[in-house]
This record gives C-alpha cells, sequence and structure tokens, in this order.
C-alpha cells in the first residue's frame, strides 16, 4: 500500500461527469425529437445512437468499476467489502424507485397514447367519410346520367363538330370540362369553362381501356389546387361502322362539400396515420424512457461507486494506517483531506501515532539507556576479579561474568538459561560446586557466606561464596553468587600460622628437651649406683622413661618441624604405578601379613611429581592402613590407579589412585577433620600422617577424599592434575581442611 | 402490444450489422441517355413493388417518397473518380381515402396526377422520359464518365417514429441496386 493509493479516491471523475452531461443533452434532445418532429425529427436515429453508444462507454467505465472492485474483494482489499455493501444499498436505493417509477411512466405513456385512439372516434371517422363518399356518390350517379345523356347527343355529332355542341352541352351541364377523345384516345374536342385551358385534364391510359371495354368510369377525383371533382368518363355509341368514341366531363363538387369532404378526408387521414404511428411513437416513447431509465440506473451505479470510493477512502486510509502501525510504522501520517467526522477520525488517528511514535522513541531512549547501563555492568562485572553468578527463582542461570568463568574453569556463557542443576550435571567438575550453590539458594536466606572446597579445573579450589536474593521483578527476582577464590589466600594464611607453630615448637619445647634429657641421665649416673637396689630400679625406670620420652617428643617436633617445611618440589616424570610397587616391595612379608593386591592401569601415563615426596606419600598411608588393620585377621590393601580423561567441560585429565583397606573404616566423628595435625584415634599416632599426605597432595594441585567403602574399609582417593604447570604452582600451597 | 416481440428485436438488431435479406422489389430495368442540343437526357424504366408494410403504411395515410437517384462521375485513373452531377427526382406518393385515390407529386416538377390503382401510380413512376441530368458545358469531351441511377424509399422522408423502424427492418429498406452505364459523347 503506497502513498498513491492512499490519495486515490477521486481521479476519474470529471470525463464521466462530462459524458453524463452529455448524455443528458442527447436525452434532451430526444425527448424533443419524439415530441417536435418538425424541429428535431431529423436529429431522432442520430441522437438515438449517440445515446446508445454513450450508454455502452458509461457502462464501460461502470464495468471496469465493477472489476476492479471485484479483483479487490477477490484480494480481500482493505475496504472492498464496505464498498460492495454500500455500493449494493446504494444500488437497491436507486433501482427500487426508479423502476416503479419506470413502470408506471411507461404503463402511462401506453395508456395514455392508446386514449388517444378512441374507437367511439375512429368509427366516427370513418362514418364521417363513408358519409361523405355516400354524399358524393348520389351527386356522381346524377351526373353519371346526365353525362350519359351528353354522350347521346353526341353520337350523331361528326367530330369536325363537335367542339360547338360539346361547348353547349357543358353550357347546359354542371360540368366545367367536356373533352371528347376518339377511341384510340385523341383529342376531338374540349370545352371548358376556362377558356385558357389548352391542355386539357386528360384521362389516364387505364380509363380509356376501362371505358373501351364498355365500362363507364366515374371516380371523385382529387384534382390539385382545384379542390374534388367527379371525373367521369363514357363511351359514345358509334354510328356506322366506326370505332365509339369517350366522352369525359369533370364536375366540380360544390364549394361547401368540396370543404367538408376535404376535412374529413385530412382528419381521417391524419387519424388513420396516427393510429398506425401509435405503435412505433409509443416504442419511441418507451425507448427514449428506457434510455433515461439505463441511464439514471448506469449514473446511479456510477455515483455509488463514486460514492462507495468518496466514503470508504478514509476508512481505507485509515485501516492502511492502522495496519502499518501495527506493524511498528509510527511514522505514518495520514492524509487530511476533509473536514468531517472522518477528517477527524483521521487527525485522532495522526495523533494517536504521533504520541505512540513518542512513547516508542522514549521506549527506545531507556532501552539504550538500560543497554548502556548492562554493558556498564559487564564491563564492571568483566574487570570484577571476583566470580558473579546470577540464578532466577527457578535456578536458571542469568548471568555468569568472565571472572566467574576463570574461577571455575568453565566456560559459561554457552550455559546462560540453562538450569543450576542440569549445569552440574553437565560438567563433573562443577558437580559439587554446583550442589553446594543449589543448597544455599533452597535454603532460601536473604543473604549468606560460606566456604566450599571443590577440586575444580585448576585443582583444589577454595572458594568463598557470598549470596544475596535479588529484589525486584516481583516472585521472579533470583539470586546473585559472588565468589572469590581464596585458595592462595588460605595457603599464605596458613603457611603464616604453621611457621609461626614451628617457630614456637623450635623455641618453646625443643629446647627445653635437652636439658631435661641431659638433667636425667646425670641424675640416673651419679645416684643409680649409690641407691638400694630397690630405689635404683625405680630411678632407672623413672629416668629411662624420660630419656625416653624427651626422644620421642624430640622426634614428634623434628616431623612436625618437617611438616611446617615447605620443601622446594624437584619435579620428574613420574610412573606411579612403579613406584606404588616398590614402595609395596618394602613391606611384603611384615609382621601383619597383610595381603597387597594393586589392580593397575597400565597404560597410565607419567605424571609430572616429585617421587620423594610421593613415596613419602604412600608410606604414610600405608602405616596408616597397616596401623589400622592390626586387630583384622586377613588384612588386604588394594592400589587401584587409573587415567580420567578430559570430558568436554575442559576438565584436564588426571590420574587417580584409590588405596582400600578391609579394616574398621574411618570413624564418623572424625571424619570432617581427619586430615587436621593432631588428629588420631591411635594411642601411638602423632596426629601428622594424613595431614602431611594431604598437604603432598595439595603440593601437587591434586585432592584427596576419605570415605568407608562398602564392605567397611577404608578408602582414599587421590586425584593428581597431569598437567603439572598448575601442579608447580600449587606445590606453594598449604592445605586446607575440608 | 402487438409491437412488443418487434421492440425487442428492434434492441437485438441494433447490435446486428444491417443488412436487406428482404427479395429486392426495386430495380433500375433499363435506362436510355441521349443528347439533345446541349443537354443530356435519359428515360428510365423502373419497377417498384412496395413491401406490404409499405403498403399497409400508405393506405394508413403515411406519404411515400420514393427517390430517383442520377450521379455522373468522371473516372479519373489516379484520383478518386469525381462526380460532376446529380440529380434526386422525388415523387411523394399518398392515398386519398375519400376517393380511393393514389395522387402522385413529383417534387422536382410540383405536377400532380392522381390514379384509381397503386400499379397504376408505380406504373407512371417506373416510366420515366426525358429526364435532363446534365449540361455538356459541365464537361470535357476528352474525359470518360459514367452514369448510375437507383430507385428508393426515402427513409428519412418517413414520419418519426416509424423512421426508427425503417432503418432497422429489410421491409422498409427499399432501393434498388445502382444501374451503371457510360456516357457516349
Amino acid at each position: 500500500m503506497d502513498t498513491q493509493n492512499v490519495k486515490r479516491g477521486t481521479s476519474g471523475v470529471w470525463p464521466v461527469v462530462l459524458l453524463l452531461a452529455l448524455l443528458g443533452v442527447s436525452l434532451y434532445l430526444l425527448h424533443h425529437a419524439t415530441q417536435d418532429p418538425e424541429k428535431f425529427g431529423d436529429l431522432y436515429p442520430i441522437l438515438s445512437l449517440v445515446a446508445i453508444v454513450e450508454l455502452i462507454v458509461l457502462l464501460l467505465f461502470i464495468g471496469s468499476d465493477v472489476l476492479k472492485l471485484f479483483r479487490q474483494y477477490r484480494n480481500k482489499a482493505t475496504g472492498s467489502r464496505l464498498s460492495v455493501r454500500l455500493i449494493v444499498v446504494f444500488v437497491i436505493l436507486t433501482v427500487a424507485p426508479v423502476s416503479i417509477v419506470y413502470y408506471f411512466s411507461v404503463e402511462f405513456l401506453r395508456r395514455g397514447v392508446d386514449s388517444w385512439f378512441d374507437i367511439k372516434l375512429e368509427a366516427a371517422l370513418d362514418g364521417a367519410l363513408k358519409l361523405s363518399q355516400a354524399a358524393l356518390d348520389g351527386r356522381m350517379k346524377t351526373q353519371l346520367k346526365a353525362t350519359r345523356r351528353m354522350a347521346k347527343e353526341l353520337i350523331h355529332v361528326d367530330n369536325n363538330d363537335a367542339t360547338f355542341i360539346l361547348e353547349d352541352l357543358r353550357r347546359t351541364s354542371a360540368a366545367t370540362e367536356l373533352l371528347m377523345l376518339s377511341h384510340s384516345g385523341k383529342i376531338i374536342a374540349i370545352a371548358s369553362v376556362n377558356p385558357a385551358v389548352i391542355v386539357p385534364n386528360y384521362p389516364h391510359e387505364s380509363i380509356l381501356a376501362q371505358v373501351r371495354r364498355g365500362k363507364s368510369y366515374i371516380r371523385v377525383d382529387p384534382l390539385h389546387d382545384e379542390g374534388l371533382y367527379i371525373r367521369i368518363v363514357v363511351s359514345v355509341a358509334a354510328e356506322k361502322m366506326e370505332k365509339p368514341r369517350i366522352l369525359q366531363a369533370l364536375i366540380p363538387v360544390t364549394e361547401r362539400i368540396n370543404v367538408l369532404a376535404e376535412a374529413v378526408q385530412t382528419g381521417y387521414a391524419r387519424y388513420e396515420e396516427m393510429a398506425y404511428l401509435r405503435e412505433p411513437l409509443k416504442f419511441s416513447f418507451v425507448l427514449t424512457l428506457s434510455l433515461v431509465l439505463v441511464l439514471t440506473l448506469f449514473t446511479a451505479l456510477w455515483a455509488a461507486f463514486f460514492a462507495a470510493r468518496r466514503l470508504v477512502e478514509p476508512v481505507r486510509v485509515l485501516a492502511i494506517g492502522v495496519r502499518q502501525v501495527s506493524s511498528g510504522e509510527y511514522g505514518w501520517r495520514l492524509p487530511l483531506q476533509r473536514k468531517d467526522e472522518l477528517g477527524y477520525l483521521v487527525e485522532s488517528f495522526n495523533d494517536m501515532t504521533e504520541k505512540l511514535a513518542q512513547s516508542r522513541d522514549e521506549a527506545e531512549q531507556s532501552q539504550q539507556r538500560a543497554e548502556r547501563q548492562k554493558v556498564y555492568l559487564e564491563a564492571v562485572l568483566t574487570r570484577l576479579s571476583s566470580g558473579v553468578l546470577v540464578l532466577d527463582r527457578e535456578l536458571f542461570l542469568r548471568t555468569a561474568n568472565q571472572a566467574a568463568c576463570q574461577i571455575l574453569g568453565v566456560k559459561l556463557e554457552g550455559f546462560i538459561g540453562t538450569h543450576w542443576q542440569e549445569i552440574g550435571e553437565k560438567i563433573p567438575l562443577l558437580s559439587s560446586f554446583s550442589e553446594f550453590i543449589t543448597e544455599q539458594v533452597v535454603r532460601g536466606e536473604s543473604e549468606w557466606r560460606d566456604e566450599i572446597t571443590f577440586f575444580g579445573a585448576s585443582g583444589r579450589q577454595v572458594l568463598m561464596c557470598r549470596g544475596a536474593a535479588l529484589l525486584g521483578e516481583g516472585d521472579r527476582a533470583g539470586v546473585v553468587i559472588v565468589f572469590d577464590d581464596i585458595t592462595s589466600l588460605i595457603q599464605v594464611q596458613r603457611d603464616a600460622a604453621w611457621g609461626e607453630v614451628a617457630r614456637r615448637l623450635a623455641h618453646e619445647i625443643k629446647n627445653p628437651l635437652t636439658p631435661i634429657q641431659l638433667s636425667a641421665e646425670r641424675l640416673r649416673h651419679k645416684y643409680l649406683n649409690k641407691m638400694d637396689p630397690e630405689d635404683a630400679v625405680v630411678l632407672d625406670k623413672a629416668t629411662h622413661t624420660i630419656v625416653q620420652q624427651v626422644g620421642a617428643m624430640k622426634e614428634m617436633v623434628e616431623a612436625f618441624s618437617d611438616y611446617a617445611r615447605t620443601p622446594v618440589l624437584n619435579v620428574k616424570p613420574l610412573n606411579l604405578n612403579q613406584l606404588i610397587e616398590e614402595v609395596v616391595e618394602l613391606y611384603q612379608g611384615g609382621a601383619q601379613n597383610i595381603r597387597w593386591l594393586t589392580n593397575f592401569d597400565t597404560s597410565l601415563p607419567k605424571m609430572k611429581a616429585d617421587d620423594a615426596r610421593i613415596r613419602q606419600l604412600l608410606h604414610n598411608l600405608i602405616k596408616n592402613a597397616s596401623e589400622a588393620m592390626t586387630e583384622i585377621e586377613h588384612p588386604v590393601v588394594t592400589f587401584t590407579t587409573q587415567q580420567l580423561k578430559k570430558n568436554n567441560f575442559d576438565v584436564m585429565d588426571m590420574i587417580e589412585m584409590i588405596i582400600e583397606d578391609n579394616g574398621p573404616g574411618l570413624p564418623k566423628d572424625m571424619k570432617g577433620e581427619l586430615f587436621e595435625p593432631y588428629v588420631t584415634n591411635k594411642p601411638k599416632g602423632s596426629g601428622l600422617g594424613l595431614a602431611v599426605v594431604k598437604k603432598i597432595v595439595e603440593e601437587h594441585g591434586g585432592i584427596i577424599q576419605a570415605n568407608n567403602n562398602e564392605k567397611g574399609g577404608a578408602c582414599f582417593t587421590i586425584r593428581f592434575p597431569l598437567d603439572h604447570e598448575l601442579s608447580v604452582i600449587d606445590s606453594q600451597r598449604m592445605f586446607a581442611n575440608e | 402490444m402487438n409491437y412488443r416481440i418487434p421492440q425487442y428485436l428492434f434492441l437485438i438488431l441494433l447490435l446486428l450489422p444491417l443488412q436487406s435479406f428482404a427479395e429486392q422489389k426495386f430495380s433500375v430495368d433499363d435506362v436510355a441517355g441521349a443528347w439533345r442540343g446541349e443537354i443530356y437526357h435519359v428515360d428510365v424504366t423502373l419497377t417498384s413493388v412496395l413491401s406490404d408494410k409499405a403498403i399497409e403504411a400508405l393506405h394508413k395515410g403515411v406519404a411515400l417518397t420514393l427517390v430517383l437517384d442520377v450521379e455522373v462521375t468522371r473516372s479519373r485513373r489516379y484520383w478518386p473518380d469525381k462526380q460532376v452531377a446529380s440529380l434526386a427526382q422525388r415523387y411523394v406518393l399518398r392515398y386519398h381515402a375519400l376517393s380511393d385515390q393514389y395522387l402522385i407529386e413529383n417534387l422536382n416538377s410540383g405536377v400532380k396526377e392522381s390514379f384509381s390503382s397503386l400499379q397504376v401510380a408505380l406504373d407512371l413512376i417506373g416510366d420515366i422520359h426525358d429526364l435532363p441530368i446534365l449540361d455538356r458545358r459541365s464537361i470535357q469531351p476528352t474525359e470518360r464518365y459514367y452514369a448510375r441511377a437507383r430507385i428508393r424509399l426515402d427513409l428519412d422522408a418517413l414520419p418519426v417514429p416509424l423512421r426508427m423502424f425503417a432503418y432497422f427492418i429489410s421491409e422498409w429498406q427499399l432501393s434498388s441496386d445502382w444501374y451503371i452505364w457510360t456516357l457516349r459523347m
């Protein structure tokens, strides 16, 4: 729908108006031609043709309009249905009265014309004519007798004397002219009342032929310019062997009769002609009337089209405008063409679109503002070192900043709009983090703060998470989670703490031990030999115990010192399977008679590790296991190794080592602090074994978990990342509690 | 009501090509032309048989005008032929009911005659003598001339209401073919 289409509506008026005017003039002339044949009669047929041609042209105009409308209707163009309805109404409103008027006009016309021709009048005229003829007949018979008498008198008259005799006869008769012809028709004599007449009124050959056959001719003859005459032609009987001659007498009708007869003749002829022309006349009127009817109908039809177009146009334009607006074209302005209600409607529409455009612009502006804010926020979020996650109320991930991806080691952009638990399921690396977050969110606290340790993409990680419920958007509000990787921070803190502990131990505990030991030994040397045997035994026992315990204490301090010390790792490619075998070999055939089982992944790649530290790790674990199984009848320790392949979620390749025993398992109450220093359930344990194990694991960027397996034994699962670059960094870390 | 059908027929006929399918009742039978002094005269023998409709109209008082058209044309080689003289001899035929006579008026000469029968009246029109049509001064002796003649019923002279029918109804379209002859110098 273009603007040109919108502006259309009043075009093509003038040709049709002109045509209608022309048609009107034609019909007017036609009407006058019918009424006044003398003046316009000659124009009538041409006018009829012109009117018909004009009607055909008008019909073509209307036809084109109808066709156009039909197409529009079929294409369901805007306003076409309304147009059709309007046109139908217009046409019905026009056709009905016009048809009625036409019908009655035609009837009236027929009756009117017929009423001119009365049967009585016709009979009267006929009677008048007959009467006239009868009146003339009487006179004709009298005159015939007189003429025959004259003919008898002429029988013996010689041709040469005929002129005089004829003249005499004429004078005594009523005839104005007597003419005597020979049998062959040659003029013999002529006697006329008018002496100037030289050329007689000669009877036609057919009359002569009739007379020659012996039959008299008598007729009223309307001699031109002279009124009615009675023409009598009789045969003049012949004498001897001559052929009969012919006598013609022209007897004028009396002036009065002549006038009356002429009036009767004229009236009769006129009436007869009129009666004869009655049907053609009626037809002419009906034709004119029909043309007027058709013209009226066509005009009405065309006017209906025109009016419908004019009426529907603003509606159509409005519909187009509404469609444009509904498709988002708010800049659409309708042409204001009229000042009526429809014009007011168009004006209101334009106001409305203007306001819509304004509010759309405002909406766009605020959207742009929001966009800018969003970009700003994203920029802030991107540059934020803390990870930020936003989950909605249904736990679908809405936002994850770059730092979050970096800290978690997972590209989360692809998971925007995914359910948080689903993400946990798809990325095993995030499963514990996901569960943790879910738990916190489900708890529904408006604010919370907690710490999580999990095995992330870059190894063991400690995250400090803070969550806050989001306000706004009603019940669609979600939760924002901000977390920081505090692994390094904790390590530094613990480094400092344990360094302090180590220094204290060195100064406060280790230093007094030697004087205590020396003093105990001096007491023993000085007084053991001088005492009673009984007391000597006591002293010996006491000093021995002191020395022994001080030694143990020294060992303990030494071990602790060892633990606190942060060694520099000597990283080399290491075959873990081989190392395990070597270490286990040392314990073969020991006092406890433990069965050592191995379940190795033979394709295990070499890991980068410090073999001395890993060896110590194994020793500590084996020691821990064997100590736990002292009261077990058939102790079994199983080593399992396997490689965990990197999956789709950027989890690095890892080596997993599982050490299981069939001992009593881990006490449940200790599970949380199992790897803390000085935590032990053994009478002789230093409490540092598993702490050292954990430390070594963490030095290599790995993670350790302790569980009880289904049969009740303890199960330690250790995972080392294969990518040692991270391990080297991780080697600087201290351990953290679970 | 009798004319209902012809009325509709008329409208249909409007849309049909105008064509006469009535039998030819008018004809020019013979033309004899001769120079008398400087004037070219013709004697024309015609046959005019009116159709029933025309006779009916005549008896009902309608005057019929018969026209004898005579045209003289110079034939030209490279140009369309040029008409040098034309003559329309008009006869008005009327019926006089009172006297039961048929009146013929020659509109060109003003001569009026009455006849007791239609045939006689038509015979009079059908036998024309010494009709002067051309002056020698209006032609060039070196050129070729031909003339033609026809007799027809003048529809334009009919009363207006009847004329509409006459144009489209074959019974009214009475006209002979052109009778063509060459002028001898």
